[in-house]
């Protein structure tokens, strides 16, 4: 069971990395126009099409 | 030939000289990088997010433009000349998006907070839970007491810092109620959280067993969750009031020494004289310095049918010219115009709504005394009876923690959610769940006339043949009158070519080779200049339409069934008296106010709530917005306005207002089973708090108890149909 002793500790590192990760999407306004994100995916990328 | 060109060159001339105004309003920084924020308006899809996009990207290189759906507002960003905001919008216009300046743009501060107090709240429950189930599924004797105590402290390390961050929302809003002598039912909901997770702690440090940190963050996750939810309707309907205001163009042509110039319309003073070109709106309330053909006067009085005005007659700013260009001299400031006061009546925060208390609420003022003197009861009991004051404080923080909000804070969501999901069904989309505590309290059912209870008819007689081929173009268009045509013709439709609509002109279209032309006289070409809608086919002699209007399907029944339910029932319009009082008799309806102007509306609507009368409103148009802002409850047609669809409780799809009763019954009964859900809370009260009381609680029997009366509060509220 000792390997709890490192498990726990890193899984709590990963959340809190998440949850960093979160407040900066949420800083960067990532999360301003849900609307348009769920669009967006449906446009086509500008990529040239090969000869 | 020649006269319409020059027209176009005029047309182009207008509106360039009214863009020119967004180059006074871009901002540049040091590095000579320019920003621009502008509404878009007419963002409806997915095509329309690259139109918009490439088409200023497409002006020049290295421009960046973003436009964010939700706010329809459009960021361009690039280097050179200022000039190139004036570009970018002519080029929208072009693409036949209309461009207007950003007046006021707030950010969403509160809404952001509390997605992050709720995403940071989600994070830590899932890394409780994780180690919960571990202190769950095994005891102390199997996993060891160190191991035990490991866990606990892990647990302690998430949820002490999430309730600290997280429950901010409720603490704020619980101090709020405090400082104001108030109670509401986020007290006990932080008073719970703080107890909890405190005893939880002191359980640790003394090795005990009664540790709770995961039950605490999981109640908080959830509560915030619906808080979330809850604030991003709010925040979508100010949106629009905003938007409201920005319905104008943002710039006012002001004629000045026999120039045209365009400046920001809150610039404008008293007694300037304003040209307003065909087919734009105007921009502040002004009397008229020469006669209007015609004007849309939807936004003021909801009528659809254009009306004629005279000189020296009174316009309102956010009607619309569909007649020649006319000059008018302004009567008020910008800030004292009719829109803008409409505009503020939408976004005052002080509606009955916002000083309804809610049944939870209502509850929670007897409920938090109660609590709190039991617990203190208890805690002055054991210790009188010789118990340590430790083991005392456990005690009473027990008895705290079973009566905890659970089944109580449940007991009217649940039923809100269930009634909420009931009416999907049935085509009638409620917003918020307090909406249908108010609905179950309505005597009074305030109607607006067209668009709710009657719709434009078509009351020319015409033959098929002409009918299919108007009704093919009239399709095209979403014109209210438009609709009344492609209603009188019930065949199939033609296929239509080069199809094209001018705002507040006309539409046309090519069927069979002919061209079809439907809009004013002067658009369609005839030789009077009259008011109305005219038509053209092909080259024949160009006449007009006329329309009356007609009732929905079953108004007269339904209004029927609510008069017999016991509702009173008036009719409140902004249409002319005799129009009002010809469907009055119709539908049998006795109290008709007409000729309301939205201000007026919202008289009536303060006398019937000084008589203590609780109005249900049910409208559709920009004028009544004010009225469904500040009824006790409101409901709208899907086919209102978007200000009108924001500011109503409830939407409904059905034809006719058979949703009205409906709902109103939905409400009602849902009123009973909440009444039942808080009885039943009360009685699981009644028997856990002894128990709790005489200190037999272990975490096991919490658990058990606490999620049994959860789980009989949600089957309660199912019997709802």
């Amino acid at each position: 069971m000792d390997i709890l002793l490192y498990m726990i500790p890193i899984a709590l590192l990963l959340g809190f990395i998440a949850v960093l990760a979160f407040s900066w999407a949420l800083k960067s306004g990532q999360y301003d126009d849900l609307d348009g994100a769920s669009q967006r995916v449906l446009l086509d990328d500008d990529v040239e099409k090969p000869e | 030939m020649e006269q319409r060109d020059a027209d176009n060159l005029s047309s182009q001339r207008r509106t360039l000289s009214a863009l020119e105004g967004f180059n006074a309003l871009v901002q540049t920084d040091a590095s000579g990088v320019h920003t621009l924020k502008v509404y878009v308006d007419g963002i409806h899809c997915v095509g329309c997010i690259s139109i918009v996009e490439s088409t200023v990207q497409a002006l020049g290189e290295s421009i960046e433009a973003r436009l964010n759906v939700t706010s329809s507002i459009l960021s361009m960003k690039w280097q050179g000349h200022a000039t190139f905001a004036q570009e970018a919008a002519q080029a929208l216009q072009e693409q036949g998006y209309s461009v207007r300046p950003v007046m006021l743009e707030s950010e969403n501060t509160e809404l952001k907070f509390l997605i992050l107090c709720m995403g940071v709240a989600g994070f830590a429950m899932g890394n409780v839970m994780l180690i919960s189930v571990g202190l769950w599924i095994t005891d102390a004797e199997t996993m060891g007491a160190s191991m035990r105590l490991f866990l606990h402290w892990v647990s302690a390390l998430i949820a002490v810092p999430t309730l600290l961050f997280s429950g901010r929302p409720f603490y704020m809003s619980a101090l709020k109620a405090i400082s104001h002598g108030r109670t509401n039912m986020d007290i006990p909901i932080t008073v719970g959280l703080f107890l909890t997770v405190t005893m939880s702690f002191f359980e640790t440090l003394t090795h005990g067993e009664h540790v709770y940190f995961d039950s605490a963050v999981m109640l908080m996750f959830f509560l915030l969750v619906g808080r979330v939810l809850d604030m991003k309707t709010k925040s979508s309907a100010n949106e629009s009031a905003r938007n409201l205001q920005t319905l104008l163009d943002g710039f006012a042509r002001v004629v000045e020494k026999g120039k045209v110039k365009s400046i920001p319309l809150t610039q404008v003073k008293k007694g300037a004289t304003l040209r307003v070109p065909m087919g734009e709106r105007f921009p502040l309330d002004g009397t008229l310095l020469s006669d209007a053909i015609e004007v849309d006067t939807s936004i003021i009085t909801g009528e659809s049918l254009p009306v004629s005005f005279k000189a020296d007659e009174k316009v309102y700013g956010g009607m619309l010219n569909l007649g020649d260009s006319v000059e008018i001299t302004v009567t008020h400031t910008h800030d004292e115009g009719a829109l803008h006061r409409m505009a503020e009546l939408v976004s005052s925060s002080s509606t009955v709504r916002s000083r309804y208390t809610r049944l939870a609420d209502k509850v929670s003022r007897a409920y938090t005394p109660v609590v709190h003197f039991l617990a203190l009861l208890a805690f002055v009991f054991w210790v009188g009876v010789g118990l340590p004051w430790q083991q005392a404080l456990l005690i009473s923080i027990t008895v705290l923690i079973i009566t905890c909000p659970c089944a109580l804070g449940l007991s009217v969501p649940v039923v809100h959610v269930r009634a909420i999901g009931q009416l999907m069904k049935k085509g009638i989309f409620m917003k918020q769940g307090d909406a249908l505590e108010r609905l179950a309290h309505i005597d009074t059912i305030l109607f607006d006339k067209t668009g709710t209870l009657t719709v434009p008819r078509l009351s020319t007689a015409l033959c098929d043949n002409v009918l299919s081929l108007l009704a093919s173009v009239a399709s095209h268009s979403r014109h209210p009158l438009s609709g009344a045509i492609v209603r009188a013709y019930t065949g199939e439709l033609q296929i239509v070519k080069n199809i094209s609509e001018t705002a507040g002109r006309g539409v046309e279209g090519v069927v069979n080779g002919k061209v079809i032309k439907l809009g004013s006289a002067s658009f369609v070409g005839a030789k009077k200049s009259a008011s109305g809608m005219w038509t053209k086919i092909g080259n024949d002699e160009a006449f007009p339409l006329t329309f009356d209007e007609g009732l929905l399907p079953n108004v007269k029944m339904q209004i029927q069934i609510l008069k017999d339910k016991g509702y009173d029932v008036v009719l409140l319009t902004g249409d002319y008296k005799k129009a009002a009082e010809k469907i009055s008799k119709e539908l049998c309806i006795n109290v008709v106010y007409s000729q309301q102007k939205p201000t007026d509306k919202m008289k009536v609507l303060e006398s019937y709530q000084n008589d203590n009368k609780q109005v249900l409103m049910v409208g559709d148009g920009l004028n009544d917005a004010a009225v469904l802002t500040h009824a006790h409850a409101s409901l709208t047609p899907a086919s209102a306005s978007d200000l009108a669809r924001t500011q109503a409780d409830g939407v409904y799809v059905s034809e006719g207002i058979a949703a009205v009763a409906e709902t109103l019954r939905i409400a009602r009964r849902s009123q009973k089973l909440i009444r039942g859900n808080i009885a039943l809370s009360a009685l699981y009260n009644v028997v856990a708090v002894p128990i709790a009381f005489a200190g037999f609680i272990t975490p096991l029997i919490a658990a058990v108890s606490m999620s049994a009366s959860s789980l009989v509060v949600t089957l309660n509220a199912l019997r709802l149909k």
